[in-house]
């Protein structure tokens, strides 16, 4: 097993991981979408960890404890940016995943009295 | 990192809805947010992720200015054009009107010259100068009336103006103790009470160095300054109760020369008299005239040097006083028709009918069914051209509308776009997470936590 490949590898997930919640915290919706191909290179790359030596694999588990708190990062910027687009184009009848287009019917229950979970 | 890279995320959005929540609010400037990204801690950090550097407020000061330019125009053509409209409409359709009474009037003097002795032709005079006179009397009312409009419309435009001045002054003093977003949220008012304020007058604004706007009006006459506003009053004097505008005891009413107060003063105090007083000159030659040919005449019972109307002795006022003898009127037999003293003569009755196409108006150039004429086209060609004004300007207004709101103004397009292009790509990344999440919990258990 080659180690270093190893420490790279998971290094590249945590970068991807980082890039994808930063840019969700700028708002960078090109960064956004680059970071898909980023994070489907980083999953497709790993190879496997058995046989590391004592450093390799701390700094293996360096690298993942980095990624896990970037990937819980993701999934609260990401969780705050569905609830308020959801809700924001509720409140002006142009929600996402449907087709039935009706300016008039404001679907208030959905977004009335809503507040957006912002809290890390 | 992640907390702050959360805010400053959160507050994007945050502005986006506000953003789109405020498309249709008056004086509304699309907020951005600066970002700005925070360094690394050591060569191995990807970065320390996001920060907020501040909110602004998109403004495009050159356009505000023209805004500020423009509106006054487009007031004071609405406001004289919607007042000259009322005016048009009261003086009657051509052929109609005025011009009807008088060929009437001149067509039962040319049957009296035919039938001079007839009670009936004298009776059928009697009846078409009544007719006269009540027109006179209708239309010179009517006139009237529009000028107590026009007067009620700058009294309650002083007004509203006093309003939004004191509505300014306390927007000024709220600056001290308001926040930055406060701060902005201010400007906002500020933005629709100017433009309110210059749809009522022309102003003058001055933006001090705390966000405070200064406005003058007039010759620099202070509506607002600072935390203070300055009303204007209306104050009616002598000799026909209309309002003169008065800023700190001075009358400036000169000075307003925008605004729907200028077109509602223009209207009242240039225009309607205008009217009024060609009204009266007509009113007052047909009195002249006539009287003049009819003292000559001998009326049935010899009498001679008689009035047919009632004397006028101005021309102000010539149309609302505008009547027939009362002796004349009681008795048709004292219309002098004959040019001698003798049965069947009917001189008098001949030139009283040819008056219709006699010159005797501006300056001996005009008839008196000219003349009516000549009022009539007045008022149409000023009608026309505020309400030709008001289009034309109401179109420059909305260009540079347009041209602001490109700038200052909310697309929500734009905004909707932007989110759902957040929420295709937060989703295309979500796919990733959770094979991430196994994959990092299959690696803890290898290389131990």
């Amino acid at each position: 097993m080659n180690a270093s490949r190893a420490v790279s590898a998971t290094n590249r997930l945590r970068v991807a991981l980082e890039g994808a919640a930063d840019a969700l915290a700028q708002a960078n919706v090109e960064g956004l979408l680059a970071s898909e191909g980023a994070l489907e290179f980083a999953l497709a790359e790993l190879p496997p960890l058995a046989h590391l030596g004592a450093d390799e694999r701390a700094a293996v588990r360096s690298e993942l404890e980095a990624a896990e708190r970037a990937l819980l990062r993701c999934r609260r910027l990401g969780s705050t940016l569905s609830d308020y687009v959801r809700l924001t184009l509720a409140s002006q009848s142009a929600a996402t995943g449907s087709s039935d287009y009706a300016p008039g019917a404001r679907g208030e229950a959905d977004y009335s009295g809503r507040s957006v979970n912002a809290r890390v | 990192m992640a907390a702050r890279g959360l805010d400053a995320q959160r507050m994007g959005l945050e502005l986006t809805g506000q953003n789109i929540s405020n498309v249709n609010t008056p004086g509304y400037a699309r907020r951005v947010v600066d970002f700005a990204s925070v360094p690394g801690q050591d060569s191995r950090s990807a970065g320390g992720g996001v920060t907020v550097m501040g909110i602004r407020a998109i403004r495009d000061s050159f356009l505000e200015r023209r805004v500020q330019q423009e509106v006054p125009t487009e007031g004071r053509a609405a406001a004289l054009a919607e007042l000259l409209q009322v005016v048009q409409t009261g003086i009657g359709a051509s052929g109609a009107s005025l011009d009807a009474r008088l060929s009437e009037v001149f067509g039962s003097f040319s049957r009296l010259a035919d039938a001079p002795a007839s009670a009936v032709a004298r009776a059928d005079v009697l009846n078409a100068t009544d007719e006269l006179a009540q027109s006179f009397h209708d239309i010179s009312s009517r006139l009237v009336d529009s000028q107590r409009s026009a007067e009620g419309r700058v009294r309650s435009t002083v007004e509203e103006i006093n309003a939004l001045g004191e509505q300014l002054a306390a927007l000024n003093r709220s600056l001290s103790s308001a926040g930055p977003d406060g701060k902005l949220s201010v400007q906002d008012q500020q933005a629709v009470i100017i433009r309110n304020l210059s749809t009522l007058v022309d102003v003058d604004v001055l933006t001090n160095p705390g966000g405070g706007l200064d406005v003058t009006i007039g010759n620099g006459r202070a509506l607002v300054i600072a935390g203070e506003s300055y009303a204007v009053e209306a104050v009616a004097g002598p000799p026909n109760g209309l309002s003169a505008i008065e800023s700190g005891g001075r009358v400036i009413t000169d000075e307003i020369s925008g605004g729907r107060l200028a077109g509602a003063i223009e209207a009242r105090d240039v225009n309607i008299p205008d009217y009024m007083s060609r009204l009266d000159t007509i009113a007052f030659e047909v009195v002249r005239q006539v009287n003049a040919l009819h003292r000559t005449g001998f009326d049935q019972q010899g009498n001679t040097n008689q009035d047919f109307f009632t004397p006028l002795g101005a021309v102000a006022g010539a149309a609302r006083l505008f009547a027939v003898d009362p002796g004349v009127a009681a008795d048709g037999g004292q219309i002098a028709a004959a040019g001698v003293n003798a049965v069947g003569d009917n001189a008098v009755a001949k030139s009283l009918a040819s008056l219709r196409d006699a010159l005797v108006l501006d300056g001996n150039s005009a008839t008196l069914i000219e003349g009516w004429s000549s009022l009539a086209y007045r008022v149409g060609r000023d009608t026309r051209s505020a309400v030709d004004g008001q289009k034309a300007q109401a179109d420059i207004v909305k260009q540079i509308d347009a041209l602001r709101d490109s700038v200052s103004g909310v697309s929500l397009d734009e905004e909707a776009v932007q989110m759902i292009k957040f929420q295709r790509a937060f989703e295309a990344n979500a796919r990733y997470f959770s094979a991430v999440d196994d994959t990092l919990n299959i690696l803890f258990q290898i290389v131990g936590r």
